[in-house]
C-alpha cells in the first residue's frame, strides 16, 4: 500500500477557499513537473528566489505524492474490502493502482474511480458510506490530480509549438501581399478555439491536404488576378436611371424614393466576370423630423436566376446630400468575389443593388435580406415618416484601369512594360522581392534559388514568362515559411531571444492580425526595433492605425465567446418582439465597449461594472434607454434604472448563455468563471443523469428550485455549489438580455387541439457564494466581483490577453511574469493600453 | 482475366427524375452483363451518418412510446413507432439496432463521443488523440479506383475541437479530415472543371506535381532546423503534402475521364444552413449523385455534431427547441413527443436518400444492395453512452440481411456489445477488413446470411 506510506506535502492548511487549492495545486504541479522534466533547474532560472514560495517546499528529490495522507486513509476504508488485497471485485485493486497520472497504466481506471464516486455508484449502498465531506475531499483530490495531469502532458515547457495562420490572418495577409482584396478564405475550413477560448492557438489548428489544396488554389486565382498579360480589357459603362423589376421580362419600373428596408435596383445586360468595379450612385436623402440619416449599401451579383445573394461593395455610407445638391457616392471593388452569373441563364444579366438599410429599432422597418421569399412592401409607395435614400443614377463602371499594368501588377513586376533580356535574373529579383514579404524576413540564398530553379523548369516549356512567374509565386504561397510563424528553435530546453523579424511578425499578427507593413519590415531590416523606445513606439502607431480595429474584434470575439450569439435560437412564441438583427447589435455593443475603453485609456474595471454603454438606436430601444438616435453605436451614461453597466448585463453575454426560451444559469456563471477570472469549472463527470422532470410540481418551481433538485443529487452539489452562485443573481436578465420579475413559461394544453399557452413563474436571484457572501441579483454580484475578486479579474485579463498574444495556452512556468503583468497592470491603473505595452516588451513575447 | 479499374461509359446520359442530367456510370449494357455474368466485381460503398444527443428513448410503458425512436416488439415480429414510420416501404432493407456501444465512449463525458463515433479509440483526459476512423479504413482499400478516395461532408464545417468534431473521418494517423458544408462547394469539387481542356488541365497538373515534390524536398530540410515539439505539428504539413501529391497523381491518372457532367439545375447550391430542411435535402442529394457518378465510394456525413453552432438549431426549422434542449427535455412533459418529431424528421431524410438509393438499378439489383448505409448517435437518451440508437440499410451484395430489430443487450444497457463489432462486420463484409477493427470482440453474424 505504498501511497498510504508516503510522506505527506506540508500543503497549507486553512478552509478559507479555492484559491488556497489552487496554489496548493500549483505547488504539487511544480514539484511533478520537475520529475517529469529532464531540466529540472528549469525552474531555478526565473522562479526561485522570494518569488518562488509555492515551491518552496517541494525538490525534485522529494518523493512525490499524487493523493495526501487525507485521502489515502479514506479509500482504505470505505474501498479496500472489496478492492483489496482480498478481494478485487471487477479486477480493481485500488491499493495498488499507479499512482503516476501523467503517464501510468492506471490513468483510465482514476478516471473510473472518479466517475463512479461522482455518481454515487460506489461504495454500493449496500456498504459503508462515507460523510459528504469525506467524499468531496476524495472527489476533489483526485479531480485535482487529474486536472495538473492533462496540464502537465499538455506542458511545451513554455515555448508553445509551431503555428500556421488563422483564416482571417490568412485572408488579411494574402490581401496585403498581393495588394487586392479578394476571396481568400471562403473555402477554408473554419477555425476551431482552443480549450482556453482562442482561435489562434498552434496547438489546435490543424493542416490537411484539402486545406492546403485550397492555398494553393487561392494563390492561383490571386495572382491570376494581381499579374495581368494581354492587352488592357476594354473599359464598360453603364448608366441605370429607372427602379427596374429584378427579373429581366417584367418591364414595370419601380419609384426612386426608397424607404428603409427598399431597393433600387439596376441592370446591366453587357457586363465582365472578373477585373475592377465601380459603382457611383448619385442620391440625395429625404428626413423626417426626429429620424437619422437613410444608410446606403450597394450589393452586385444577386443571381437572378437563383436569387444567391451578392455580397457588400465597400463600405455602407450614410447619405446626408439633399435634392438641391445630390451627392455622388462612389463604392469599388473586385468583380470576382461575388456570384456573377457567368453563362447563359434564364434571366440573364448582372443587378446592381442600392439598399437604404437604415434601422431605428423598431417594428415600422423591416431590413429584408434579399432571399428567396423576399416581399418588397409598400415599395412604390414609400413611409413618408421615415428617412427616404433619393436614388436619381446609377452608374457601373468596369475595367476601369487608370494604368495598364495596374499597380498591383507593378508591385511584385516592378518592370511593368516588358519583361528585361536576362529573364532568370529578374525572375530571381521578383521573386526576392516578394519572398522577403512573404516569409516575412528575407529568404536566404537558397531559398531563392529553389524557387528560380522551379521557375526555369516550368519557363523551358511554357511560352509565356508571366505564367511561369505566377507558378513559381504560387509554390512561395504553399511554403511553409509562408503559412506557418516559423520561429526556428532547434534546442527546444533552452529558449532564445527572437530576431527583429520575428518580433515585427508577432506585433503585426498581435495587433493587426496580418503582416507587417513596410514601416515595421524597414524596423526589423536595421534591428532598430528590438530597441524598447522603438518597439513602444510601433505599439502606439499601429493602436492608432485602423487596422487595429481587427484586433478589437478578434480578440473581443474570442475572449468573450460572441459567437454565443449564433449558437442561440430565440424562441419567438416567449419573445415574440425580439428581431434577429437585434444580436448583431449586441455583438457590435460589445465591441464597441471595448474599443471605447481601449481608445481613451479608461480601466479595464469597466467591464466589471462602468457608469456608461455604448449603444445605437436599436439596442437603446430594445433596452429601454431613451435619447440614443441613429445606427452608430455612441456612449451613453447610465442611470441607476437602466440596469447595466460592466460586461455581465450585455445583452451578448446574457443571450449566449441562454436557451432562447429562459436564461442559463450555469452557462451564464461559467461564463463568467472562465472569461472574467480564468478559473473554469471541472466539465461534467461522464455519463451523469439528468434532472429528473418527473419530480412532482417541478414545471411549477423557479429555475433556481429546479435546479437546486439537481443540487441534490450527491454527485453534482460538490461542483454546483461552487458554480451556480455566478449565474443565479443573473436571473434577473431573460434570454434576451432584458430585466424581469419573472419568468416565462410555456406549457402545451390540450383542450381538442394542442395549443400553447405562455404563463409567468417565480424567480430567484438570490445565492450565496462558496466563501458565505449572500448576493442577491446583478448589482451586488458586480459589487463582489469588484470588491473581492479584483485581482483574479486583472490577473484573468492579463492571462488572456498575453494567451491572445503569444498564440499558444500559457503555463506553469509562464506564472511569475504573469504575476508581475498583473502587478503592472495593477499600478497603471488597469489600462489596456498599458498592459498591451507591458506584454510586447516582456520576455514571454520576446523569447521562445 | 486482369482486374481491371472499374470504370464508366461516360457518353451514356440519363434524365433522374429531378431533372438532373447524370452521366450514369453503371449502366453501359456490355458491363452490365459483365457484372451479371459475375466477370466484373460490383463497387461497395458506404455512408455513415451522425447526430448528436441521442434519440427519443421512452420506456416501453410511456404513454408516448409511439414517439420513441426504437420499434415496438410484439411477440416474435415488432413495428415501427411513428418515428421510423416512413421507413416502412424500406422494412427489408433495413434493420433496427440496438444494445450497442463504444466502451471508451462509456467513459467519457456525455457531449464528447461523437469523435469517435466511427473509431471507438481512447479518447481520454488531455490526450484527446483519435485513431483511424472505420470509412478512412474503407477507402484505404478503394479509395485508389474513384476520383476522390472519401468524402467527408459535416453542416457545421471543418473539424471543431477535440470533443466537439465537427468531422467523423479521420486519417491513418488520427488527424481530423475537414469536413465540407457548403452544397456549392461539394458541387464544385465534385464535379466542377473550372473551364479548362484536359490539355490545360494536364499541363497544370503536371506543374503542379512538380512544384509539390520540390516544396517536399525544401520542407524537409527546413525540418531539421526546429526542434521536436514543432516537428511534430510539421509533420502535419508534410503529411498533407504527400497526400496531396498523391491527389495530384490520382487526378492524373482520372485526366482523361472528365468529370461526370452534372446539371445542377434541380439542385439547390445555394441551400444555407439557414434553411435546414432545404439545406438537408440538398446534401442528401450531393451524397446520392456522389455515388451514382462513382466519384467515390465512401461518405461520411455528420448532419449535425455536438455543440454544432449551426447545425443545433436545425430542429427549430419544424418549430421545436434546439437538439441539445431537447435531449434534455425529453422526461418533461410532451418531451419524448417533441425529440420523436425530430427523429423522425432525420428519418424522413434518411428513407428519401435509401429509396433513391434503391430506385437505382445496378447489376442485378439496386444501388443500395451494393451500399452500406449507418445512420445513428453516440447517446441513447442525453449524456447516457450506452445503447447507441442506430439503422443499418442496404449491403444486400455483399450479405447484409435486413428488416430485423435486433438487441445485443438483451436490454440492459450494462451488457451492451462493443460498437466496433458492427463497424468490424460491415468493414469484413466490404472486404476491407479480416481480423477486427479498433476494440472490436468479434463479428455480428446476425446481420449477415
Amino acid at each position: 500500500m505504498d501511497f498510504f506510506l508516503a510522506a505527506p506535502l506540508n500543503q497549507p492548511t486553512g478552509a478559507h477557499s479555492e484559491r488556497c487549492g489552487c496554489l496548493w495545486n500549483m505547488r504539487r504541479l511544480a514539484a511533478r513537473l520537475s520529475d517529469f522534466l529532464s531540466v529540472p533547474l528549469l525552474f531555478g532560472i526565473g522562479l526561485c528566489g522570494s518569488t518562488c514560495w509555492w515551491f518552496a517546499n517541494a525538490t525534485a528529490s522529494e518523493p512525490v505524492i499524487p493523493l495526501d495522507d487525507r485521502i489515502a486513509p479514506l479509500l482504505s476504508r470505505y474501498c479496500l474490502d472489496c478492492h483489496g488485497p482480498e478481494v478485487q471485485e471487477g479486477g480493481v485493486r485500488v491499493d495498488q493502482l499507479d499512482l503516476d497520472f501523467v503517464f501510468g497504466k492506471d490513468r483510465d481506471t482514476w478516471h473510473d474511480v472518479l466517475d463512479v464516486l461522482n455518481k454515487g455508484e460506489m461504495p454500493p449502498e449496500d456498504e459503508q458510506q462515507p460523510n459528504e465531506l469525506e467524499r468531496q475531499l476524495i472527489v476533489d483530490g483526485i479531480t485535482a490530480e487529474l486536472r495538473s495531469a492533462s496540464m502537465i502532458r499538455r506542458s511545451t515547457n513554455g515555448i508553445g509549438v509551431l503555428r500556421r495562420l488563422t483564416r482571417y490572418e490568412y485572408q488579411n495577409t494574402m490581401t496585403d501581399l498581393l495588394g487586392l482584396e479578394l476571396d481568400y478564405a471562403s473555402n477554408l475550413p473554419p477555425e476551431s478555439s482552443s480549450h482556453d477560448g482562442f482561435l489562434n492557438n498552434g496547438s489546435i489548428m490543424g493542416m490537411s491536404s484539402m486545406q492546403l489544396e485550397y492555398y494553393l488554389k487561392a494563390a492561383q486565382m490571386g495572382l491570376r488576378q494581381v499579374l495581368v498579360d494581354g492587352p488592357q480589357p476594354d473599359r464598360i459603362q453603364h448608366i441605370g436611371t429607372e427602379n427596374v423589376s429584378r427579373r429581366s421580362k417584367d418591364s414595370k419600373t419601380h419609384s426612386r424614393n426608397i424607404q428603409p428596408g427598399n431597393s433600387f435596383w439596376a441592370r446591366l445586360t453587357d457586363y465582365p466576370t472578373e477585373g475592377p468595379i465601380r459603382i457611383r450612385v448619385k442620391a440625395h436623402a429625404v428626413i423626417p423630423e426626429g429620424k437619422g440619416l437613410p444608410r446606403m449599401r450597394v450589393r452586385i451579383g444577386l443571381r437572378p436566376d437563383t436569387y444567391v445573394t451578392g455580397g457588400h461593395l465597400g463600405q455602407d455610407v450614410d447619405v446626408t446630400a439633399t435634392a438641391d445638391e445630390p451627392g455622388i457616392y462612389e463604392f469599388s471593388g473586385w468583380l470576382n468575389r461575388f456570384p456573377v452569373l457567368k453563362t447563359k441563364a434564364n434571366f440573364p444579366g448582372m443587378l446592381v443593388n442600392v439598399h437604404n438599410v437604415y434601422d431605428d429599432g423598431s417594428d415600422a422597418i423591416e431590413v429584408l435580406d434579399l432571399r428567396i421569399g423576399e416581399q418588397l412592401k409598400v415599395l412604390d409607395d414609400p413611409d413618408p415618416a421615415q428617412p427616404w435614400l433619393v436614388v436619381e443614377s446609377v452608374e457601373v463602371v468596369a475595367n476601369d484601369h487608370e494604368l495598364w499594368p495596374p499597380d498591383h501588377h507593378r508591385a511584385i513586376l516592378f518592370h511593368a512594360a516588358d519583361v528585361p533580356q536576362d529573364e532568370v535574373a529578374y525572375a530571381r529579383a521578383v521573386l526576392e522581392r516578394f519572398m522577403r514579404r512573404a516569409y516575412r524576413r528575407p529568404a536566404t540564398d537558397e531559398e531563392v534559388t529553389q524557387i528560380v530553379r522551379f521557375f526555369q523548369e516550368v519557363r523551358a516549356e511554357s511560352p509565356s514568362f508571366i505564367e511561369s512567374i505566377r507558378h513559381a509565386l504560387s509554390m512561395v504561397l504553399i511554403s511553409p515559411q509562408f503559412l506557418y510563424l516559423m520561429e526556428p528553435l532547434q534546442d527546444e530546453s533552452a529558449s532564445r531571444r527572437l530576431d527583429a523579424h520575428e518580433v515585427a511578425t508577432r506585433l503585426s499578427f498581435f495587433l493587426w492580425s496580418t503582416m507587417p507593413d513596410e514601416e515595421l519590415f524597414d524596423l526589423a531590416a536595421s534591428s532598430e526595433l528590438l530597441e524598447p523606445s522603438i518597439l513602444a513606439g510601433q505599439v502606439r502607431r499601429m493602436l492608432e492605425d485602423p487596422k487595429s480595429r481587427r484586433f478589437v474584434e478578434q480578440f473581443t470575439d474570442q475572449w468573450l465567446d460572441l459567437n454565443g450569439l449564433d449558437r442561440v435560437a430565440v424562441n419567438p412564441q416567449f419573445y415574440p418582439d425580439f428581431r434577429e438583427r437585434t444580436k448583431d447589435a449586441m455583438r457590435q455593443e460589445t465591441r464597441a465597449f471595448f474599443e471605447e475603453i481601449l481608445r481613451n485609456d479608461l480601466s479595464a474595471l469597466n467591464f466589471i461594472e462602468s457608469d456608461f454603454a455604448m449603444l445605437n438606436e436599436r439596442l437603446a430601444k430594445h433596452y429601454g434607454i431613451e435619447g440614443v438616435v441613429g445606427m452608430d453605436f455612441v456612449r451613453v451614461a447610465l442611470k441607476p434604472e437602466h440596469r447595466r453597466g460592466g460586461l455581465i448585463t450585455h445583452g451578448s453575454m446574457l443571450l449566449g448563455n441562454s436557451t432562447g426560451e429562459d436564461s442559463h444559469p450555469i452557462d451564464r456563471a461559467v461564463w463568467i468563471l472562465e472569461r472574467l477570472l480564468d478559473d473554469p469549472p471541472s466539465p461534467p463527470p461522464a455519463d451523469v443523469a439528468s434532472l429528473d422532470p418527473e419530480t412532482p410540481g417541478f414545471a411549477k418551481l423557479s429555475l433556481k428550485e429546479q435546479m437546486g433538485v439537481h443540487r441534490n443529487v450527491p454527485s453534482c452539489v460538490n461542483c454546483h455549489l461552487k458554480i451556480d452562485p455566478w449565474g443565479i443573481p443573473l436571473e434577473q436578465f431573460d434570454a434576451t438580455g432584458l430585466f424581469r420579475t419573472q419568468s416565462i413559461r410555456l406549457t402545451a394544453e390540450k383542450k381538442g387541439r394542442t395549443r400553447n399557452r405562455t404563463w409567468l413563474a417565480p424567480l430567484d436571484a438570490t445565492d450565496t457564494m462558496p466563501d458565505g457572501h449572500q448576493i442577491s441579483g446583478a448589482k451586488e454580484l458586480k459589487s463582489y466581483l469588484m470588491a473581492e475578486r479584483r485581482d483574479d479579474f486583472a490577473r484573468a485579463m492579463v492571462v488572456k490577453l498575453t494567451t491572445y498574444a503569444l498564440g499558444r495556452s500559457l503555463e506553469l512556468m509562464d506564472e511569475e511574469q504573469i504575476e508581475s503583468l498583473t502587478q503592472a497592470f495593477q499600478n497603471r491603473q488597469y489600462q489596456l493600453d498599458e498592459l498591451i505595452l507591458a506584454i510586447v516588451t516582456s520576455d514571454l513575447f520576446l523569447t521562445r | 482475366m486482369t482486374q481491371r479499374p472499374w470504370k464508366f461509359d461516360r457518353r451514356l446520359f440519363l434524365r433522374g427524375s429531378t431533372g438532373v442530367a447524370l452521366g450514369l456510370p453503371f449502366l453501359d449494357s456490355m458491363e452490365g452483363d459483365a457484372f451479371a455474368a459475375g466477370r466484373l466485381e460490383l463497387p461497395k460503398r458506404v455512408c455513415t451518418i451522425y447526430f448528436p444527443y441521442g434519440a427519443s428513448v421512452p420506456r416501453d410503458d410511456h404513454p408516448d412510446r409511439d414517439w420513441g425512436w426504437f420499434p415496438v416488439r410484439e411477440g416474435n415480429d415488432f413495428r415501427f413507432t411513428k418515428v421510423m414510420q416512413s421507413l416502412s416501404p424500406l422494412r427489408n432493407e433495413v434493420s433496427v439496432l440496438s444494445g450497442l456501444s463504444h466502451p471508451n465512449g462509456r467513459k467519457i463525458g456525455g457531449h464528447d463521443t461523437g469523435d469517435i463515433f466511427l473509431t471507438g479509440a481512447p479518447f481520454e483526459g488531455a490526450n484527446f488523440k483519435n485513431t483511424v476512423s472505420f470509412d478512412q479504413v474503407v477507402a484505404a482499400k478503394y479509395g485508389n479506383q474513384t476520383r476522390f478516395a472519401s468524402l467527408a461532408l459535416s453542416s457545421d464545417g471543418g473539424v471543431g475541437m477535440p470533443t466537439r468534431s465537427k468531422t467523423l473521418s479521420f486519417t491513418q494517423s488520427g488527424q481530423p479530415i475537414p469536413a465540407l458544408d457548403k452544397p456549392q462547394q461539394i458541387f464544385d469539387r465534385l464535379f466542377g472543371d473550372g473551364g479548362s481542356s484536359i490539355q490545360e488541365t494536364r499541363e497544370r497538373l503536371g506543374i503542379e506535381a512538380s512544384m509539390l515534390d520540390q516544396v517536399m524536398e525544401q520542407s524537409k530540410q527546413l525540418r531539421g532546423r526546429l526542434g521536436q515539439q514543432d516537428q511534430r505539428k510539421y509533420d502535419e504539413y508534410l503529411e498533407s503534402v504527400r497526400d496531396i501529391e498523391q491527389r495530384v497523381a490520382r487526378s492524373q491518372r482520372w485526366l482523361d475521364l472528365p468529370k461526370p457532367e452534372v446539371d445542377a439545375g434541380g439542385l439547390q447550391l445555394n441551400a444555407s444552413q439557414d434553411a435546414p430542411l432545404e439545406y438537408m435535402r440538398t446534401m442528401y442529394d450531393l451524397m446520392y449523385l456522389a455515388f451514382q457518378t462513382d466519384s467515390t465510394r465512401c461518405i461520411t456525413y455528420m448532419l449535425s455534431a455536438m455543440n454544432g453552432k449551426v447545425s443545433g438549431a436545425f430542429s427549430n426549422a419544424l418549430g421545436l427547441d434546439t437538439q441539445h434542449r431537447l435531449a434534455h427535455d425529453a422526461g418533461k412533459p410532451n418531451g419524448y413527443i417533441n425529440q420523436g418529431r425530430w427523429n423522425q424528421c432525420l428519418i424522413e431524410n434518411l428513407a428519401r436518400f435509401l429509396q433513391r438509393l434503391a430506385a437505382t438499378p445496378e447489376g442485378n439489383g439496386s444501388m443500395l444492395d451494393n451500399t452500406l448505409v449507418l445512420c445513428g448517435t453516440s447517446n441513447s437518451r442525453t449524456h447516457n453512452n450506452h445503447n447507441y440508437p442506430l439503422v443499418l440499410a442496404g449491403g444486400r451484395s455483399m450479405g447484409f440481411q435486413h428488416g430485423q430489430y435486433l438487441t445485443f443487450n438483451d436490454g440492459d444497457d450494462s451488457k451492451d456489445k462493443p460498437m466496433s463489432n458492427l463497424l468490424f462486420t460491415m468493414l469484413n463484409r466490404l472486404g476491407a477488413a479480416e481480423s477486427g477493427f479498433a476494440d472490436s470482440t468479434g463479428d455480428l453474424s446476425e446481420l449477415t446470411t
